[in-house]
């Protein structure tokens, strides 16, 4: 028992620095378990080491950071898997969400002169501006 | 595993004696007796009458699969007489499913519910006693069909609750069990990561032509469920897209290959990972997958849901730690410390499968304790 009451201490302890999930070792973000503050270190596990990144911005609880820089158009992987595509250029440790990250295949825009290109499930819809 | 091994040669891992309406003209007489008889199960049927032909097919479907389920002994039909499912019909559709123990009662006939009641309940008094001759007999895990379902999903589902069950999934399917993947609108978004996972073309295009039927039947109403996924209090929550909010859920499942897709309640013939066609809602989702054979379920939940099934036991877990105080009647295992203690994916969903066989054996759910009995059948049209 008393061993149990270590070994959740230690956990807890370690705790303390780990506030981001990563789910699968592919994944270029990590979820926060807690809301971060612009240059605090964000520790997470990967293949049960402890790794760190500093958040580059205020991220929300539960919202994603990145832990590698992403380019523009690059894709995103979350659970080992594209959860999407970059719309903007992401620092590591910046907020992974709507302003910078888009649905891959299920809504493309493509801005041309005549107007916008929305593709919603393969279907072409223009858009004037 | 303890079973119950059944006439048709499919194993149990409880041993109720289902009492079973055809409609909802028959639902109160059979809850009656279904009160006077200890150790016997009730489906409250809302249905079973002005259905159009393919509610109909889906209903008799359903519950047949529910007097199939293994973890039935036996069956008594109560039908009133005049609705669309017939006893005889529905009798007939059971009798093609299994060789199990069947009484039918038809309610005018019998002459009245109270004379109905009192002749289920002496039915239902000799069927229990014969059901408790049924020997609890060693077996081995592969025998076990585990559906997975989440529902009052919240941020911990998809990043904790969701990898545990998939983590488990995936040992189920190693010991030569099954998993049932369910709730096909959840799935919409998710079709090129699945499709990766058919063992062939066939269970591909089956799988691909599932999920744009289930979304065709939206758009044919006027709804795009892809434009109101995620919901506003997902991304508040922190999902950004359809694919992130959809693999969340279909985590659950674990990373096994797809072996089968099977339709809403219908029988489950391959092993390891399968899909089925459900819907969103939990509890019909649940009895789709009882209806195929299932013998426990395991849900995942955020807010907390205290749903319980009749048919199977239904081990619920939360990776939400308020959740899992707040909600200790309801909740069977607790795996916040994924979140709060940084513990790992594979150790908690070691440990669930190791709830999992002790459920098995007979240990019982917080639902199971609660007697709870929730029932909803899928349909597709509106009353007729």
């Amino acid at each position: 028992m008393k061993g149990t009451e270590n070994s959740a201490r230690r956990n807890r302890e370690r705790h303390m620095k780990v506030k981001g999930i990563l789910i699968d070792p592919a994944d270029h973000v990590v979820t926060l378990s807690a809301a971060v503050k612009a240059g605090e270190k964000v520790s997470y596990l990967k293949a049960d080491k402890i790794c760190c990144q500093t958040a580059a911005e205020d991220i929300p609880k539960y919202h994603k950071m990145a832990i590698i820089h992403i380019d523009k158009g690059q894709r995103i992987m979350k659970y080992g898997e594209q959860i999407g595509t970059a719309t903007k250029e992401i620092t590591a440790g910046g907020w992974v969400h709507i302003h910078n990250l888009q649905s891959a295949g299920l809504v493309s825009e493509k801005v041309t002169e005549a107007g916008t290109d929305r593709t919603i499930c393969g279907e072409t819809k223009k858009e004037r501006l | 595993m303890r079973g119950y091994i059944r006439p048709d040669g499919k194993v149990g891992i409880r041993n109720h004696v289902l009492i079973l309406p055809c409609s909802l003209c028959a639902s109160e007489t059979a809850r009656f007796a279904a009160q006077n008889v200890k150790g016997t199960v009730y489906v409250a049927n809302q249905g079973g009458c002005s259905l159009s032909r393919r509610d109909l097919q889906i209903t008799l479907e359903t519950l047949s699969g529910l007097a199939a389920n293994p973890n039935i002994y036996g069956t008594i039909l109560v039908g009133n007489g005049c609705e669309v499912v017939q006893a005889s019909l529905l009798a007939d559709k059971i009798r093609q499913k299994t060789c199990k123990p069947l009484e039918v009662l038809v309610i005018r006939e019998e002459g009245g519910s109270v004379r109905t009641a009192a002749r289920i309940t002496e039915l239902a008094e000799k069927m229990r006693a014969k059901a408790d001759q049924v020997p609890a007999v060693e077996t081995s895990m592969d025998r076990l069909i585990l559906g997975t379902e989440c529902g009052g999903s919240d941020p911990t589902s998809g990043l904790a609750a969701n990898p545990v069950v998939g983590v488990c999934s995936d040992l189920l399917v190693k010991r030569g069990g099954t998993v049932i993947l369910s709730e096909t609108p959840e799935l919409i978004g998710t079709e090129e990561i699945l499709s990766k996972r058919c063992k062939n073309e066939q269970v591909k295009e089956r799988l691909l032509s599932m999920i744009k039927a289930y979304e065709q039947d939206f758009i044919l109403v006027g709804e795009n469920p892809r434009s109101g996924n995620p919901t506003p209090g997902n991304i508040a929550g922190g999902i950004t897209t359809l694919e992130e909010k959809s693999l969340g859920c279909i985590h659950k499942a674990g990373s096994s290959v797809i072996q089968e897709v099977v339709e809403y309640g219908s029988p489950i013939n391959e092993r390891g990972l399968v899909v089925m066609d459900t819907p969103g809602q939990d509890i019909a989702s649940i009895v789709g997958m009882a209806a195929a054979g299932a013998q426990m379920v395991v849900f995942t939940t955020g807010h907390g849901t205290p749903t319980g099934s009749g048919i199977v036991p239904v081990v619920k877990l939360t990776a939400n730690e308020e959740t899992a105080v707040l909600m200790k009647d309801n909740i069977d295992f607790d795996c916040s410390r994924v979140l709060t203690e940084g513990s790992s994916l594979e150790a908690a969903g070691g440990e669930l499968f190791e709830l999992i066989e002790r459920v098995a054996c007979g240990q019982e759910t917080k639902a199971e304790e609660l007697g709870f009995q929730d029932v909803s059948l899928a349909r597709y049209c509106n009353f007729a």
